[in-house]
């Protein structure tokens, strides 16, 4: 494997474990364990919900494809390489659509195509208390901050601290060394600090 | 980590947590859907507890037990002498006149 990492070797939580369970079961246990969490990583990195969606579902689809008969122990880190790399193809082919739209003097026209009428509702399910509405504030607070992070910094965080991988597992994922995604974690950790008030002790 | 760091880590995790707990329907339901697409394309192998490396060899058998039985019962003698002559490394223009060289030791034969 990539970076000369054995994960067989790896220590990955122990929620991935699925042994009793049939192949077919295992997988899609696997599957509805981390798809929420890869959709709002995606959602995250993109800034768009459809994309995100289909980013997660090309990750599924190589994962039940290509690796579904690996240990399971080896899921975690091979579905976010999987989502990870989809990720930064998606940023490539943005830039590169981007760059295209201002060399053709199309930058802006478009964009009140993109808006979604549904997205931007107004949502009726209020907080019905103080508390919840802080704590909703929270959320946006610290997805808003999230969403800014450089790319690399949001993904260690978000491998690191939601989806629990270790830093080795980490870097298979984001198909870096151990040290920069050290590197790229401490300073998402140093930054969502400086930024997000409500959260410090 | 440090105590401090360690407490900030944790309450974002719960708040993540939170978050993908109040996930719209909509958005379930298409993750749900794109997961049964996902799980529809897993390759079935009728003999899937058989290793590639078993096919190979099983077809590797195969090619040299066909060839052996050409060589020995099918190929024709005619069939060895021509592939003796390709292989031999003579010039392509002898091959080319065989005929005429076999016509003319026939004629040669008569007179």
């Amino acid at each position: 494997m990539g970076n000369g990492l054995d994960y067989c070797k790896l220590g990955a939580e122990d929620h991935h474990k699925e042994r009793i369970l049939e192949p077919s079961q295992a997988v899609e246990a696997f599957l509805i364990q981390v798809e929420r969490r890869a959709f709002i990583m995606a959602e995250l990195a993109t800034g768009n919900r459809d994309d995100a969606l289909d980013l997660v579902q090309d990750a599924m689809l190589l994962l039940v494809e290509r690796y579904c008969d690996r240990d399971h122990e080896e899921w975690p880190p091979l579905f976010y390489r999987i989502l990870q790399s989809r990720i930064r193809d998606w940023y490539r082919r943005t830039r590169v659509r981007n760059r295209f739209r201002v060399w053709l003097g199309l930058s802006g026209k478009d964009q009140g195509r993109e808006r979604d009428p549904i997205q931007e509702a107004v949502d009726h399910h209020l907080p019905d208390s103080v508390d919840q509405l802080a704590s909703q504030v929270a959320m946006d607070d610290l997805l808003s901050t999230l969403r800014d992070l450089p790319l690399r910094q949001q993904q260690a965080f978000l491998l690191r601290i939601w989806e629990g991988l270790s830093v080795s597992e980490t870097a298979y994922a984001m198909g870096c060394s151990e040290g920069s995604v050290k590197t790229h974690y401490s300073r998402a950790v140093h930054r969502l600090r400086e930024r997000l008030e409500d959260f410090r002790p | 980590m440090k105590p401090d760091e360690q407490a900030f880590t944790s309450k974002a995790k719960q708040y993540l947590d939170e978050h993908i707990n109040h996930m719209d329907p909509l958005t379930a339901a298409r993750l749900q859907a794109a997961r049964k697409q996902a799980l529809e394309s897993r390759p079935r192998r009728a003999f899937g507890w058989l290793p590639v490396s078993t096919f190979a060899a099983a077809a590797a058998a195969l090619i040299a037990v066909a060839l052996w039985h050409q060589g020995n019962t099918l190929v024709s003698p005619q069939f060895n002498e021509d592939w003796e002559l390709l292989a031999s490394g003579e010039e392509l223009e002898l091959i080319e006149e065989l005929e005429f060289y076999n016509w003319l030791e026939l004629m040669h034969g008569e007179s």
